[in-house]
């Protein structure tokens, strides 16, 4: 691909995620947001395959947009908001603590990222090419399967650890309210007013 | 009260625990038998639709379609306005109104017989009911109409029929 | 040759031609589900639209085309719109990496099975929209079933791609079909149907769960939901949902075949390096059976089967498929490991 079409997409892209970002947290009714987070995540993905990752991108459309966002959207189904349900605007108050915690997350960011050699060791190198020169196995599975189980193997372990922790949080959420353990469903409500184990 | 209660309560909660699971999930016998049965069916192709307009069923010995009013050996209506057919119908669909019959063998027969088709469940109660064997439904099934009132059989049509 | 202009014509030839008989497959197919239907009840089905009632989908189409466009009281109405292409457009979209022919698809990716995968599972996205715009009970019941059920089964599914991929060692849908190819009266075998057996099942009826068809579409379960997503759709927004479903079947049929059915290659003949017309036409060809062997068992299956309920749905395929298809994985990464050629192909 040419840089000009190259730069063409990326420009579509970044606005796209920007404004569709943007309508997520504007938009009042849930289910608007949660469309707009999938244009998201869908712009993102595009990013990730210009810059040659294009696993990266599927795997980033596949688990965000195509999975994570179907239970977002059956929960919102669940509570089915409608317009006249939703609560009242928020007050001066909640914007204004929303606002600085807005400016304190970024201000954190910036420090960080400007009194980090990064900068340092990206500027020595020269003007960044607009196309850089990436080796061919770059962003490929085998790659990318080979940092990931390689390089940082420890980590994904630690996340695998993470994810058993939230599913026995899960079943010991939905077990609750059985008294003998069985694996019979209690009788309706039952589950609601009993919280012994 | 309360004890009867909680008592079928758990009653139920036994039997939700005895039947949920012990379901088990082996579906592949039964769905093979399926496919094999509903293969079996394409394979015969042996439909038995009748082509209606152009196929024509004959209908079975005592099927129950329009009605029809009988005339005896004079030519006369054998009806004699007995009310006998309107208080059986369970659907209230024939209305007479009698007159006094000019002949000497019955004091009535009705001025009019309407039986509205539309509300007629087809039971054949009516022919049961009649005394004198002058109501009867004919195997006949599709004389179309294009309103409501077309289909209010009135005397003059049910002795034609 | 490699005129970008010509290649460019040539890619836009693939596509026009690629898309027009796969929409002509569609009207072909929902003639061919009501004759078969038929047969299965012992009737005759639609016969009297031209020849033997082939054009009955066509009479079907004028008659969606002029029926009243209904837009429901309280919808909101520009998801409601939407939905119907969120569910048109994955399943064409999804096609366009399947190999029909010798190295012949829309778009060369070398990671098709992913690419495939993840816009399949767009569709979900237009049922949920659409049952939740109408502003209908039963539509959203039927929304949340589908996205609930398309969760569910997706994973089941990955998982069954995922013992694949391990012995293919590859994700380029050409060099899994290449793979499949075998010589010899035995050739057949070397299908990942018969390698594969445990993910085959697995696969496909996953597959029907992710298309929505019987036994599992309790996404639109007319008996208890009167249609679900689609009560309250008429007309063309309805026929958009309609050949969809149908395009997700085709697509999903092709993926089974290029995935474990062998795909484009004919078993026998020796795959050319470089083809001729006639062996892509042979290719086509041999797939096109496959695709059509594949539909019919849909269409089979669907007549068959009553529907699952909601409960046995998920149970079997949280408590079935998945953990079968993770012991697959498992059995397979050992295989591959102690290099069992008995149990598993290994390159």
């Amino acid at each position: 691909m040419s840089p000009g079409i190259e730069q063409l997409f990326f420009g579509i892209a970044a606005v796209v995620a920007t404004v569709s970002s943007l309508l997520v947290v504007t938009r009042r009714n849930p289910i608007y947001s949660a469309m707009f987070l999938i244009v998201m995540f869908a712009a993102v993905s595009v990013i990730f395959m210009l810059l040659d990752a294009t696993f990266l991108g599927f795997m980033q459309l596949l688990v965000y947009a195509g999975a994570i966002m179907v239970l977002y959207l059956f929960v919102i189904m669940l509570i089915n908001p409608r317009d006249g349900d939703l609560p009242e605007e928020s007050g001066v108050t909640e914007k204004s603590f929303a606002a600085g915690v807005a400016l304190l997350i970024f201000s954190l960011l910036s420090f960080a990222i400007s009194h980090s050699n990064e900068v340092e060791r990206l500027s020595s190198l020269g003007p960044i090419p607009l196309i850089p020169e990436v080796s061919a196995s770059h962003g490929t599975i085998r790659a990318f399967g080979l940092e990931l189980f390689q390089k940082h193997l420890l980590v994904f372990e630690l996340t695998s650890v993470l994810v058993l922790a939230g599913i026995i949080g899960a079943v010991h959420l939905a077990s609750r309210g059985r008294k003998d353990g069985s694996t019979a469903p209690s009788a309706a409500g039952k589950g609601l007013v009993n919280t012994d184990v | 009260m309360a004890n009867h209660s909680d008592a079928s309560e758990e009653k139920l909660e036994r039997k939700t625990a005895t039947t949920e699971p012990r379901e088990k999930a082996t579906y592949a016998v039964p769905v093979a038998k399926g496919l094999i049965n509903t293969l079996k069916h394409i394979l015969r192709n042996e439909p038995n639709t009748i082509h209606y307009p152009d196929e024509k069923r004959t209908p079975y010995p005592g099927y129950r379609g329009e009605h029809r009013l009988k005339r005896d050996e004079l030519g006369r209506e054998k009806c004699v306005a007995c009310f006998m057919c309107s208080t059986a119908c369970p659907a209230h669909c024939i209305e007479i109104v009698a007159e006094e019959a000019p002949w000497d063998d019955r004091e009535k027969r009705p001025r009019l017989f309407n039986i509205d088709m539309m509300r007629c469940i087809y039971c054949g109660m009516c022919e049961e009911a009649c005394p004198c064997d002058a109501i009867e439904l004919t195997p006949v099934f599709n004389i179309p109409a294009r309103t409501r009132a077309e289909k209010i059989y009135d005397k003059d049509k049910l002795l034609s029929l | 040759m490699t005129d970008p202009i010509y290649e460019i014509l040539i890619a836009i030839l693939k596509a026009v031609i690629i898309f027009a008989v796969l929409l002509q497959i569609v009207p072909l197919l929902v003639y061919f589900e009501r004759r078969i239907c038929a047969w299965i009840q012992d009737r005759i089905g639609p016969n009297r639209v031209g020849p033997v009632g082939l054009l009955q989908p066509l009479a079907d189409v004028i008659k969606l085309a002029f029926k009243e466009d209904l837009t429901p009281q309280g919808a909101d109405k520009w998801i409601y719109r939407l939905a119907p292409v969120l569910v048109y457009a994955p399943a064409v979209l999804a096609f366009t990496v399947i190999p029909v022919g010798i190295d012949l698809q829309v778009a060369t990716f070398d990671i098709g099975v992913i690419f495939l995968f993840t816009i399949s599972g767009f569709s979900v996205y237009g049922l949920a929209f659409g049952g939740w715009a109408s502003n209908n009970k039963y539509s959203l019941l039927g929304g949340l079933r589908a996205s609930a059920q398309m969760i569910s089964y997706e994973v089941a599914m990955g998982l069954s791609i995922i013992a694949i991929l391990m012995t293919a060692e590859t994700v380029d849908l050409n060099e899994i079909v290449r793979q499949q190819w075998g010589a010899g009266t035995l050739g057949l075998l070397e299908w990942n149907l018969f390698q594969q057996p445990i993910a085959a099942v697995v696969f496909m009826i996953a597959a029907f769960a992710e298309t929505n068809r019987l036994p599992f579409d309790l996404a639109e379960c007319e008996a208890e939901l009167i249609g679900g997503f689609h009560t309250e759709y008429t007309g063309l927004k309805f026929a958009t949902f309609f050949m969809g479903e149908y395009v997700a079947m085709i697509t999903m049929s092709g993926l089974m075949i290029t995935l474990f059915l062998g795909g484009w290659s004919v078993p026998w003949v020796e795959i050319p390096t470089d083809p001729s017309i006639f062996d892509v036409a042979l290719s086509v060809g041999f797939f096109t059976v496959k695709l059509f062997a594949l539909l019919f068992f849909y269409i089979w299956t669907r007549w068959t089967l009553p529907r699952f309920r909601y409960d046995q749905l998920m149970r079997i395929g949280w408590k079935v498929f998945i953990p079968v298809s993770l012991a697959n994985i498992g059995l397979t990464a050992i295989a591959g490991v102690l290099g069992w050629k008995w149990l598993i192909p290994l390159p």
